[in-house]
């Protein structure tokens, strides 16, 4: 799942948007996008990636969508949130870093902390 | 609880791989280098993976059908174990539909592609003379010329439901998409159960 680490809540859930809009312009996510309790107008979104335009893009991505599908915040809201993912079954979780590259090594320190 | 890192190919290799150092030393348990078309290139890239680092395990993922002959993939992912043995994971998946239309590769019969795909490659991968009338693939007595030292674990990279059951019933393990919800992420692993219970075996599910 992508993960952005921040002081600042809306800095993180920014950061995970352009990897959504990526992904979430195929159709074969369209019952993962339901169940995650959001909306995504996937048409107009696979236009815009089309077009590489990706602030066109991440604009199809609210902030509810991202918080119903990746972790964003600080390091502690983060591991909060991944609990909710793990218990769904996965064996081992996998985080997409985003954002810039010292928010990407936060993800990795958090890693670390899980892991310890 | 061990954690693995994912790259996405958006951001540059020099990047990716200063992370993948930090990874490593950490001890996070694998990166996996998703195989975005138009993107950085998923094998180059994990090759370089490896070399940077020591322990962590590195899985490119997915390998598509549509994109990488079964020999291709074979010769790739052997490469990479005899450079870094019991440090590869391989991961095949049909991949992503648009971008593979937008490159103009049809990607049709995914099912009965993926299980061709998945036998044939575990059958090079032990060095064996495949011969293989499929309904996808056929290859003529091609035999790799060497072979790795250690079994690779295969991950099939899954979505919908009969490919995660898919997964679950010829996979050493199943790799979800990103970006999956808790929700959905419960019903893919009740999917894989599904296809476990088909060949009772027990996958892994990241």
């Amino acid at each position: 799942m992508t993960a952005a680490v921040s002081d600042d809540r809306k800095e993180a859930i920014e950061a995970n948007k352009m990897f959504l809009a990526y992904i979430f312009r195929n159709t074969h996510h369209a019952e993962n996008i339901r169940l995650g309790g959001g909306r995504v107008d996937q048409e107009g979104l696979a236009v815009a990636v089309a077009k590489r335009d990706w602030e066109a893009a991440k604009k199809f991505i609210s902030d509810e969508v991202v918080l119903a599908h990746c972790v964003a915040g600080t390091p502690a809201e983060c591991c909060r949130q991944l609990e909710a993912f793990v218990k769904g079954g996965l064996n081992l979780p996998v985080l997409l870093p985003t954002g810039t590259q010292e928010a990407r090594k936060k993800v990795i320190q958090m890693a670390r902390e899980l892991g310890s | 609880m061990r954690v693995g890192l994912c790259f996405d190919g958006f951001y540059s290799i020099q990047e990716m791989i200063e992370l993948a150092r930090l990874a490593d030393e950490v001890g996070m348990e694998s990166l996996w280098m998703s195989d975005h078309l138009c993107f950085r290139d998923s094998l180059t890239t994990s090759m370089a993976l490896l070399a940077a680092t020591k322990t962590i395990k590195v899985a490119p993922a997915p390998m598509s059908p549509y994109s990488r002959h079964p020999i291709i993939y074979a010769m790739s992912i052997a490469t990479m174990e005899e450079f870094a043995p019991g440090r590869v994971i391989a991961s095949p998946g049909t991949g992503n539909a648009a971008a593979l239309k937008e490159a103009g590769m049809e990607s049709p019969r995914p099912l009965k592609t993926m299980r061709e795909y998945v036998e044939i490659l575990r059958r090079f991968l032990r060095g064996e003379t495949v011969n293989f009338e499929g309904e996808i693939f056929k290859i003529n007595g091609a035999k790799m010329g060497f072979t790795p030292s250690t079994t690779i674990k295969m991950y099939l990279t899954a979505v919908r439901p009969r490919m995660l059951q898919l997964g679950g019933e010829i996979g050493d393990g199943v790799l979800l998409s990103g970006g999956c919800s808790p929700g959905y992420i419960a019903r893919c692993v009740s999917d894989i159960k599904t296809g476990t219970e088909r060949s009772g075996r027990l996958p892994s599910v990241s």
